[in-house]
């Protein structure tokens, strides 16, 4: 695959530049014909990275544009929005979260026009209104008062129960919602003409993969990920890889050893807080920002399996 | 954070056993402070122990919190008496306080005068950055407290996980029996107990009516071993969702352990396990 690396300086340091807090140009690397993502620091939300740590993606069509995700603030979203007009003018037709996580959706608002229809799991608007004061409220700390006040939950009006097919004009997308298991509200967005395969956090490159909703169900979801015939797979963290199927069988080898450690430590009688401090220490060389969610993914697993 | 702590004292009154009433003019001045106010636990101390003098309960006492919590709707404690085997004095009950939790009191456990127990533990929730206080209460009369500061935040508040979100599982229980641990006496056992139950704290939204889900909660839970009290806890929304102990104490060789637990909606749930004679 021929990569392109796009260096999209938004109008070098002008004062529209600096009053957006742009003090790094807003990479976007071509994925394929038409498909472009910008890949999100491997790191923790915070005022410093604006909250840009999640992957964006568009897709351009001859009717207009998908977006999909929209960052972990609003200024961040001001970016990407900046950043895709330099690449075309084309109307935003359709915003799709491809979860309810802060990272992937803070950034909503600086996509509300006219025309432009947000679009989610079937389960997304109820999980948002549920979660988004929470998430709010506990993101405050890391990313500062001034950096959330203008984020506002913008809910999905168009949902995506099992399957749904957007047409963009010369490309078709299909949207699927999966079982869910890294957040219960994960849908997938594959561009039909060039076979690329936007997964939102259904896979995690470099970045430790995080189970916020069900060990199990986050597991199936990788094997069925590994049976796509996708040609790209574009994670929700870190870079685009190579072998996307190295990158999906590596995230489903550690949910694989947390799962089976948890489950041998049930089955010696071990506690929970016992159990958090050695499971998964075997894989903690694979991934970055293994000691933020690495305890937690076990803390969920656990919680989840001595029920089983 | 006010509001919703005054809300909760409006809607919730500490509705939690009679025992509580008495106490709530000065746990409602303590949560009507500041979060970061460094005097709520004095009026902690006054509400829930009537200003009975505290001792350090450093060597006596240990309370087993983590510094961070991975997830604060799930934070694993544990409280373990240590005594010399020569020390004629016995735990009669246990404390757990979370200073900043919007109602601190955690849960209250009544130790059974037979059981030997001297290690709880279970998952709770913590809303803020918190000392997390433990309290003993000795067969000499004398309180023993310990604390531990925990960074967490939100933790009253995080979502519940659907699992037991449904009535269909709501008061399902698990009682298992552990043993084989090579320190404990030929008598001792360890027990853990499982309870599925929203444990609503009052101060979560819901999905679709964007309302707060009323507190809905495990108010009362009694653990015997044959005629012999174990444990009996009165808790309240700290409590994480799916109620977890897990305690040791001396098998008196009954053969069953039988558990009745009731919450704020009056629900009983009784389940009784027949675990055989103690092998050991």
């Amino acid at each position: 695959m021929r990569w392109i690396f796009l260096l999209l300086l938004l109008g070098c340091p002008t004062r529209a530049a600096r009053a957006l807090g742009a003090t790094q140009p807003f990479a976007l690397h071509k994925v394929a014909e038409g498909i472009y993502t910008h890949i999100g620091a491997i790191a923790l939300m915070n005022a410093g990275n604006e909250g840009g740590i999640a992957n964006l993606s568009f897709i351009i069509g001859d009717k207009g544009i998908a977006v999909i995700d929209t960052g972990g603030s609003v200024r961040e979203g001001r970016r990407f929005l900046a950043a895709i007009r330099t690449l075309s003018h084309k109307p935003i037709l359709y915003v799709i979260n491809t979860h309810v996580h802060p990272d992937h959706v803070f950034g909503n608002g600086a996509f509300v026009a006219p025309g432009t229809i947000f679009v989610g799991s079937r389960k997304l608007p109820a999980t948002l209104s549920a979660q988004g004061p929470y998430y709010l409220k506990s993101f405050a700390p890391a990313m500062g008062p001034a950096m959330l006040a203008d984020v506002t939950i913008v809910p999905p009006t168009l949902l995506v129960d099992r399957k749904l097919r957007l047409d963009l004009g010369d490309r078709v997308l299909i949207l699927k919602a999966w079982a869910g298991g890294h957040s219960g509200t994960d849908i997938s967005v594959e561009d039909m003409r060039t076979k690329t395969l936007v997964a939102g956090d259904l896979l995690f490159v470099r970045h430790i993969p995080v189970v916020d909703d069900s060990l199990l169900g986050y597991l199936a979801d990788t094997r069925e990920l590994a049976l796509s015939d996708a040609a790209t797979i574009v994670p929700g963290h870190g870079p685009v890889p190579q072998d996307w199927h190295r990158a999906v069988a590596k995230q489903a080898a550690y949910l694989e050893t947390i799962k089976a450690e948890l489950q041998a430590d049930l089955k010696q009688g071990k506690g929970l807080a016992q159990s958090v401090q050695h499971v998964g220490e075997s894989q903690r060389a694979q991934w970055q920002l293994f000691d933020d969610y690495n305890a937690r993914n076990a803390t969920t697993g656990f919680a989840e399996l001595e029920w089983k | 954070m006010t509001l919703r702590r005054r809300d909760l004292l409006n809607t919730l009154g500490y509705g939690i056993g009679t025992a509580w009433l008495g106490r709530m003019p000065a746990l409602a001045a303590a949560l009507e402070s500041d979060p970061q106010d460094p005097a709520i636990w004095p009026s902690l101390v006054t509400g829930i122990f009537n200003d009975q003098t505290l001792e350090d309960g450093r060597g006596i006492l240990e309370l087993e919190a983590p510094y961070r919590a991975e997830n604060a709707a799930i934070v694993p404690i544990g409280m373990k008496v240590h005594l010399a085997s020569g020390d004629p004095r016995s735990l009669q009950k246990l404390w757990l306080i979370v200073d900043e939790n919007p109602s601190p009191l955690v849960g209250e456990f009544n130790i059974g005068p037979h059981s030997g127990l001297r290690e709880l533990r279970t998952r709770i929730r913590i809303n803020a950055y918190s000392d997390v206080h433990a309290v003993a209460k000795l067969s000499d009369g004398k309180l023993y407290m310990v604390k531990a500061f925990v960074k967490a935040a939100g933790g009253c508040s995080a979502p519940m996980v659907e699992a037991s979100a449904s009535p269909a599982q709501i008061g399902k229980m698990q009682f298992r029996r552990l043993g084989g641990y090579t320190d404990l006496s030929p008598k001792r056992v360890e027990g853990v107990l499982m309870i599925r139950h929203p444990n609503n704290s009052g101060l979560q939204m819901d999905p679709i009516s964007m309302l707060y889900i009323p507190a809905h909660f495990v108010q009362k839970i009694d653990i015997w071993q044959g005629k012999d009290l174990i444990l009996s806890m009165e808790g309240g929304i700290s409590i994480s969702q799916d109620p977890h102990f897990r305690f040791d104490y001396n098998s008196n060789g009954a053969e069953d352990v039988h558990v009745r637990a009731v919450d704020t909606k009056g629900a009983v749930f009784e389940q009784s396990w027949k675990l055989g004679k103690p092998t050991i």
